[in-house]
């Protein structure tokens, strides 16, 4: 008897509002319809009635996990329009604050993912590292999260003493060689619940266009880092991880891999600061009329930025697509002929980030 | 095994749940309670220009003093405001502010007055320049009554200056004033 | 010329005719193919294609075989006219192709038929702008909620923006009601 069954919107396993609509036969799911919205705010709105100094502050809060990415994702789109080359030591620092970023971001993504596969000890152990990540964070910008780091020219705080951080940097990278990347890969409860879940093909990767961890883990080698380097990526070399596999153990191992690659970065980046200013203007930005499209890779993958000035006080147009607005639908395929109870864990495994999708 | 070894880890160190008493460090660069010195605030207005949220106002009594008010439940403690301020007047200290902070109205506010002062040559009302400014700039005993002028006529004070170096015999008349 | 070079070419191009060329030939010729592509240039690093009259579908073909992915579509609402600008921001991987259109009768094909990641794109821009695109195979609101009208966004976004240039000081004018926010 074929019925229909709704998960959400408000979420049994994540923290924000979005909505699964399942139709399933028996223990099965047969088909899925994804309803997002709910959390929706009007920032592309906001934006337009905001000077170009608050507007950082309020696409910050496009998200509350990779906030950083967007206020800087918007100022590279501001810099470009306005012809601002980005001195050196603040594109490092720009890297710096974006990988410790995507470290907090997955560490939390593999917490929440544990928790849903009902693994509360590894949630603990994840969630132990993931403050290193956060301390870290919290001493250099002087928050743990919304870290204002970026303004239009370059970045507001510096990073003074850049060897403070190494010991942070030494005790995640042992926490995710020792334990996590371990337990996630040769677990039986961690493989019996993520292997061969949840598949996206290279092929359905495609077709419905996905970025970052979830492309990746489907074997399409594609990161805005190695592809269109920005910032320091391509001073500090980078290496994307990329699995064929296409299940939810894929796209664990490909976040597992790329924190691995991050601390690596952050390490390089935090030996090799070059000196120098931290803005390249001074005071506050004009910027003239003028459209710019801008990539970057966000922890969820690829960020998507229009801004359109009119050599006005405020922007023009700014369009955000973010990665999960893209990676959320495509857990239609995903869910499709898998039993309900992977349904928790496979839409985890997007990481879906609601805020994000619905701005 | 990996098993064993956690828990033989486990049994070997303290507890990880933190005491009371046991606080994280707070760290210098936290952005925290938020100050403001009225000692040196110029009324300049860009605190408030950068603030998205609008946590910072400005009110008025015209000729008296002008009223730095600041509401806590809007601020997004994004410290835009101590990066931009120009004389430094606002500080985001490492303390953690009060813990009312709704955003309905019963959180924190702040107010500091900034007592304006007639100007000695024209006598429109000012924000006179913090003390150790004046010190700074009138030390080698300059003209002493420019320390009372309002910024309009510092700014015609030094025009007037530079105007007597190139035609020193005196032609500047002192009719000069500026517009209002 | 690899791809490496090739995008730092994109990016330090400057808008003079011919970078396109320059830059990616094979694309810039696959894009003036297009029926309806005024002109392709080189601007701010990607590329830009300006078609009033572009035929969507065409597009859409065109960058299908080229095995190009829609990154997404931006609608930007005339203040004048119930038209709007649709630009659709294609990606290659290594610069971002941007094809710049308007819609007719606030309207334009779909290309959610034949290309997924445009359907919820074109979901959002009807919810928002009002730009209808018929031939959508699951016209439904993304995230206007059921029961309201659509074009929630456009009369707002299309309001000229109040907003100060320069800080002022409270002293510069007398006291004035700080401006309504919309």
């Amino acid at each position: 008897m074929p019925y229909s069954f709704p998960l959400g919107p408000y979420h049994p396993a994540l923290e924000e509002p979005f909505k699964v609509k399942v139709q399933c036969k028996g223990e099965v799911i047969e088909s899925a319809t994804v309803e997002v919205g709910f959390s929706y705010r009007g920032i592309e709105l906001l934006a337009q009635k905001r000077n170009w100094v608050e507007v950082i502050t309020l696409i910050e809060r496009v998200c509350g996990i990779c906030s950083n990415t967007h206020a800087m994702t918007f100022c590279l789109a501001a810099e470009t329009i306005a012809g601002i080359e980005l001195p050196k030591r603040a594109a490092h620092i720009r890297t710096i604050i974006a990988e410790l970023e995507r470290l907090h971001s997955h560490l939390l993504w593999a917490g929440v993912g544990a928790e849903d596969i009902g693994f509360h000890s590894l949630f603990m152990e994840v969630f132990t590292l993931r403050e290193r990540v956060m301390d870290t964070l919290e001493a250099i910008s002087g928050n743990r999260v919304n870290y204002g780091m970026n303004c239009i020219g370059g970045v507001l705080r510096d990073i003074p003493d850049p060897a403070a951080h190494l010991p942070a940097l030494d005790a995640l990278a042992k926490g995710l060689g020792e334990v996590v990347i371990p337990t996630f890969t040769q677990n039986p409860t961690a493989l019996a619940r993520t292997r061969g879940v949840g598949r996206l093909s290279r092929e359905q990767a495609v077709e419905w266009a996905v970025v970052g961890p979830v492309a990746r883990a489907s074997g399409l080698d594609i990161d805005v880092r190695k592809d269109q380097p920005y910032l320091s990526y391509a001073d500090l070399g980078f290496e994307s991880v990329v699995r064929p596999e296409g299940d939810v153990q894929a796209r664990v191992v490909v976040r597992a891999l790329e924190m691995m690659e991050s601390v690596r970065l952050i390490r390089e980046a935090l030996l090799s600061l070059p000196p120098g200013p931290l803005r390249a203007t001074q005071g506050l930005p004009e910027i003239p009329a003028g459209e710019a499209t801008i990539r970057t890779e966000a922890p969820r993958g690829e960020a998507f930025y229009y801004v359109a000035s009119e050599g006005g006080a405020s922007p023009a147009r700014v369009k955000i697509r973010t990665p999960s607005f893209v990676n959320i639908p495509a857990i239609e395929p995903m869910v499709m002929g898998q039993p309900l109870a992977d349904l928790s864990i496979i839409q985890a495994s997007v990481d879906p980030c609601i805020s994000c999708t619905d701005r | 095994m990996a098993m064993l070894k956690t828990i033989l880890g486990n049994l070997l160190r303290p507890s990880r749940t933190r005491a009371p008493a046991d606080m994280p460090v707070v760290p210098p660069t936290y952005r925290g309670a938020l100050t403001h010195d009225a000692g040196r605030c110029t009324a300049c207005g860009t605190c408030a220009f950068v603030c998205a949220p609008k946590a910072i106002h400005f009110t008025q009594d015209p000729g008296i003093s002008v009223s730095w008010h600041f509401f806590i439940g809007q601020c997004s403690f994004c410290g835009l405001c101590e990066q931009n301020c120009p004389t430094r007047a606002i500080h985001l200290r490492a303390d953690v502010p009060g813990s009312t902070n709704s955003a309905g109205g019963d959180g924190l506010r702040l107010e500091s007055v900034i007592h304006l002062q007639p100007c000695t040559r024209c006598g429109a009302a000012h924000v006179p320049l913090p003390a150790a400014t004046m010190d700074a700039l009138w030390a080698a005993g300059a003209d002493e009554a420019e320390r009372g002028y309002c910024p309009d006529c510092r700014r015609w004070a030094a025009s007037a200056r530079l105007r007597t170096a190139f035609t020193p015999d005196g032609a500047v008349a002192e009719g000069g004033r500026h517009d209002r | 010329m690899t791809a490496d070079t090739m995008t730092a070419d994109i990016m330090t191009a400057n808008t003079a005719a011919g970078t396109a060329e320059r830059a990616c030939p094979r694309l810039t010729e696959a894009l003036r193919a297009i029926p309806g592509v005024r002109s392709v240039d080189v601007r701010n690093g990607a590329l830009w294609a300006d078609a009033p009259l572009l035929d969507v579908e065409a597009m859409a073909a065109a960058m299908a075989a080229l095995g190009i992915r829609l990154g997404t579509v931006t609608a930007i609402p005339h203040p004048d006219s119930a038209e709007s600008t649709v630009i659709y921001h294609y990606i290659d991987e290594h610069r971002i192709i941007n094809v710049k259109t308007c819609t007719r009768n606030g309207a334009l094909a779909s290309l959610a038929p034949r290309v997924r990641a445009a359907s919820w794109a074109e979901r959002e821009i009807r919810d928002l702008f009002a730009v209808e695109f018929p031939g959508h195979p699951n016209p439904v609101p993304l995230i206007r909620p059921e029961g309201i009208d659509t074009a929630t966004l456009r009369e707002a976004m299309c309001r000229p923006a109040t907003v100060a240039r320069k800080p002022s000081s409270p002293l510069a004018s007398p006291p004035a009601p700080p401006p309504a926010r919309s």
